[in-house]
């Protein structure tokens, strides 16, 4: 009989578990770099209070423009991103945050340099490339842009000697420091595990997770060290994958300090599970949800910047 | 303390700006005070009730903002234009806080209490004495609101600060002591007064001791005859017995003070009063073998019960012309309230057995501060007293004719001698002075519980009104008009001590704050006369 079992997050998110049933795994996937042992969920205690860094950052496309370089049309946009982070120890704070904006052309075309006015402020946008010629090439480097901003942001919290650095979404594999960062990735969208293994994954209650496992290309060696950790269980009519996150650390920090990491990460989640009311409920964690309402809200007015820049683009054709 | 104001804040974008009233956004470890209508603190960031316990766990990132709402006092020039937003806020200190308190434009001032920064309050004094207005009406809820203990206050900054100048000592103060015997000890220091209050005294550039110049007034006690002895329980000493001779009662016209329950206008037994007075005072002459009583039809009048019993008989002869054509029912009805006033207060009029009766009558003269003790005396012999007293006073400013010397005149528990219904002789006396008091010097702090309760046109005659603890539906009445809704509210919390002034200058009532009272209050607090005496060790350095 086929069953029925609702997803909690709102559908212009999309689903949380987004795997498509028929998918083989992907990349290189080494379930046993932990254990062999999958029938059990492992349980960590909950560790010794340590100050927790959520980073995340936030980017948005002011005005989508088509640049002309002697008769060359290429796609582009104006652009903006934030990055931020909320340092935990007891009490949760605002951490340093920078805004970034930027004026963007796909077709490896360099746009100038823009500056407008906004009220009592300039707002400097900086130009960059993208070789790429399709039409989402210019988000795409801007997406770019703000995930090496979060990486470096998440490089100089880790500096702080004990604590634990938790980015929203994958790590980024350019930044070669060997920053104990954790990954938080809300949504699932690829099939890792084989069915035996994946199993467990629903049956995890909060502030459990799987063993390790090792993600790497195809043909490479493992990059990444991953888990799956249960954020809340959802009572009532939600399926077993609600709640779920799957969570990663570089293998450079060493299979044992990964570990470490993957035990006090996992206890610590629920701590910090997202709220009901939360559109990507519960698996947005709340400090993080409120860092974006925050880093969104510092990069401005939407429809004032987008004016200021009309109006400027207007004033060069006078 | 530091003179130069220094900046706290600034205009918020958020909320409207508008001429009259902004916010201000509190910078962290600033606070800010003068004229903050209110202040509200809020979590930005958190958009749900329950987000304040992720808050409190550490889960939930939050910013904590503080903003005032700021009222403006003053515009200099006169053009309302709103403060633009991100505009610095500074707190006013030294010159700025005069201007913003208009206390620069005050020729005259007294102080009135500390503001809640700790600095002086003033009062206009060309409002208080007559130049340019007069009268203060305090309001509050009996025991909590210190109406009384304010309007001493009061009474000793005019006489303790340089204000009055050279009319000071000519100046004089009648209180009448409704209450237990708390105003009997204005003579001397308050023990219990600590040093802190001591810093609000030097603050507000006055003294901290007694009344220097007080005479203590308490009825005659009944029955003693010969001698009159003062019916006061705390003190044995200082104290004058007070009463009034046959004769002043007949010849200043006093019996209308033995009717002076609120009565129905139409009623006719203000007529007959009228009537028996002037038929008394006619017919009477003076006894030549005592200067207390009179002789009618040649009979000396011994006592207040003969005379009494006289009006009587007047007045129950048909054919007597003192009754005229009035009616069996309004005579009745005049002999009843004769009998009830005269068995109430019949110890006060004393006939022959009087020695040396103008040593009891009040003198306010002799001293800067005449206590007159009613608050023993039933309901009746305390309209008569103060009827009395009060009908003299104005009766000496009207012949004296100009406003100075200046007479104050405290009277609490207003709503009893001048009700907002009816009418009464002391209503009327009370309303002359309200009306005319300005311009003669005789200038009424009336004190009462309810303003609503009081004749409309003695409060509006108040250039001064002061509000203390009130009852939260006393507030919500259209008397405290002049308070703005959040002032009202915060009326009903008021702390004993704590005030609301409104003054003709300043566009916005002040909640000021007075210091304890550097007089006793009762004998346990008494300590030595003119108070100065017991602080000597603290005056020595």
């Amino acid at each position: 009989m086929v069953s029925l079992r609702a997803d909690p997050w709102t559908p212009e998110y999309g689903m949380g578990f987004d795997v498509a049933s028929d998918e083989e795994p992907a990349a290189r996937v080494d379930a046993f770099v932990e254990t062999n042992e999958w029938s059990a969920a492992l349980a960590p205690a909950v560790a010794s209070p340590c100050p927790v860094w959520f980073v995340d950052g936030v980017r948005r496309v002011e005005l989508r423009v088509l640049g002309s370089d002697d008769g060359r049309r290429v796609p582009g946009l104006f652009g903006a991103y934030a990055v931020g982070s909320v340092r935990a120890d007891g009490r949760a704070s605002f951490g340093e945050h920078r805004v970034f904006r930027s004026v963007i052309l796909a077709g490896g075309v360099m746009p100038p340099a823009v500056e407008v006015r906004v009220g009592p402020s300039r707002l400097s946008f900086e130009p960059a490339t993208d070789p790429g010629t399709e039409p989402d090439r210019p988000l795409w480097r801007l997406q770019q842009q703000m995930r090496a901003a979060e990486a470096g942001l998440a490089a100089g919290a880790a500096a702080e000697p004990g604590s634990l650095v938790l980015v929203d979404g994958p790590l980024t594999f350019r930044d070669p420091t060997l920053a104990p960062v954790v990954g938080v990735i809300k949504r699932s969208s690829q099939q890792y595990l084989e069915p035996e293994q994946d199993a467990l994954v629903g049956r995890l209650r909060p502030g459990e997770r799987t063993p390790l496992f090792g993600i790497g290309d195809p043909e490479e060696p493992v990059r990444r060290y991953a888990w799956y950790a249960r954020v809340a269980v959802l009572p009532g009519p939600w399926h077993d994958r609600a709640g779920i996150v799957r969570c990663e650390v570089r293998v450079g920090v060493g299979r044992d300090a990964a570990v470490t990491l993957a035990d006090r990460v996992s206890a610590l989640l629920p701590f910090f599970a997202g709220r009901g009311t939360d559109a990507r409920t519960p698996q947005n964690l709340i400090p993080v949800a409120a860092l974006e309402g925050w880093l969104r809200h510092r990069m401005g007015n939407h429809a004032i910047v987008r004016r200021a820049l009309v109006a400027e683009l207007a004033g060069q054709e006078g | 303390m530091d003179e130069v104001s220094e900046p706290v804040g600034m205009v918020l974008g958020t909320e409207d700006a508008t001429p009259l009233t902004f916010w201000v956004g509190v910078a962290p470890d600033a606070y800010l005070s003068g004229i903050v209508q209110d202040a509200r603190a809020r979590h930005e960031g958190a958009s749900f009730d329950t987000d304040v316990f992720l808050i409190d766990r550490g889960i939930l990132p939050v910013e904590t903002a503080v903003a005032a709402q700021v009222v403006v006092t003053r515009f200099e020039p006169e053009i309302f234009v709103p403060p633009l937003p991100g505009l610095v806020a500074y707190r006013a200190r030294g010159k700025d806080r005069d201007e913003a308190l208009y206390f620069d434009q005050m020729q005259r001032r007294i102080p009135a209490g500390l503001s809640r920064d700790g600095e002086p309050v003033f009062l206009d004094l060309d409002f208080l004495d007559g130049s340019r207005g007069a009268h203060v009406n305090v309001s509050g809820v009996s025991g909590v609101a210190t109406k009384t203990t304010y309007a001493l206050f009061l009474l000793y900054a005019l006489f303790h600060s340089p204000g009055l100048g050279g009319a000071a000592p000519n100046t004089k103060a009648i209180v009448f002591n409704v209450k237990g015997e708390d105003l009997m000890w204005l003579d001397r220091g308050n023990r219990r007064l600590s040093q802190a209050d001591r810093a609000d005294y030097e603050r507000l550039g006055l003294p901290a001791g007694a009344f220097e110049s007080v005479a203590l007034w308490a009825p005659a006690r009944p029955g003693t005859g010969g001698t009159a002895l003062p019916q006061v329980e705390s003190r044995a000493e200082g104290v004058s017995a007070y009463y009034w001779t046959v004769r002043e009662f007949v010849r200043e016209k006093y019996l209308r003070f033995l009717f002076a329950e609120a009565d129905d206008e139409r009623s006719q037994i203000g007529d007959l009063v009228a009537r028996v007075e002037t038929y008394l005072d006619r017919d009477a002459e003076d006894d030549p073998e005592h200067d207390a009583t009179v002789l009618l039809d040649g009979v000396p009048v011994r006592d207040f019960d003969s005379l009494c019993e006289l009006i009587k008989a007047n007045v129950e002869d048909e054919h007597s012309p003192w009754r005229g054509r009035l009616s069996d029912g309004t005579v009745a009805a005049f002999i009843r309230r004769l009998d009830a006033g005269r068995f109430r207060m019949g110890h006060l009029i004393w006939g022959r057995d009087a020695e040396d009766a103008s040593h009891h009558r009040i003198d306010w003269e002799g001293a800067q501060v005449t206590v007159v003790d009613i608050h023993g005396l039933h309901d009746r012999a305390k309209r008569f007293v103060t009827g009395v007293v009060l009908k003299r006073l104005f009766e000496h400013k009207e012949r004296m004719g100009r406003r100075e010397p200046l007479h104050f005149v405290v009277l609490d528990e207003l709503n009893r001698y001048a009700p907002r219904e009816g009418w009464s002789p002391i209503k009327e006396v009370l309303l002359d002075v309200a009306e005319r008091g300005r311009s003669l010097g005789m200038i009424l702090i009336g004190a009462e519980q309810t303003a609503s309760e009081v004749e409309r046109r003695i409060i509006a005659n108040s250039a001064f009104r002061v509000v203390g603890r009130l009852d939260t539906a006393e507030a919500a009445r259209s008397e405290y008009g002049f308070l703005p809704a959040i002032t009202r509210a915060r009326a009903s919390i008021l702390k004993p001590g704590s005030m609301i002034l409104q003054q003709p200058h300043i566009p916005i009532p002040l909640q000021v704050r007075f210091p304890f009272p550097s007089w006793a209050t009762r004998a346990e607090e008494a300590g030595d006369v003119g108070g100065r005496d017991a602080f000597a060790p603290f005056e020595a350095d």
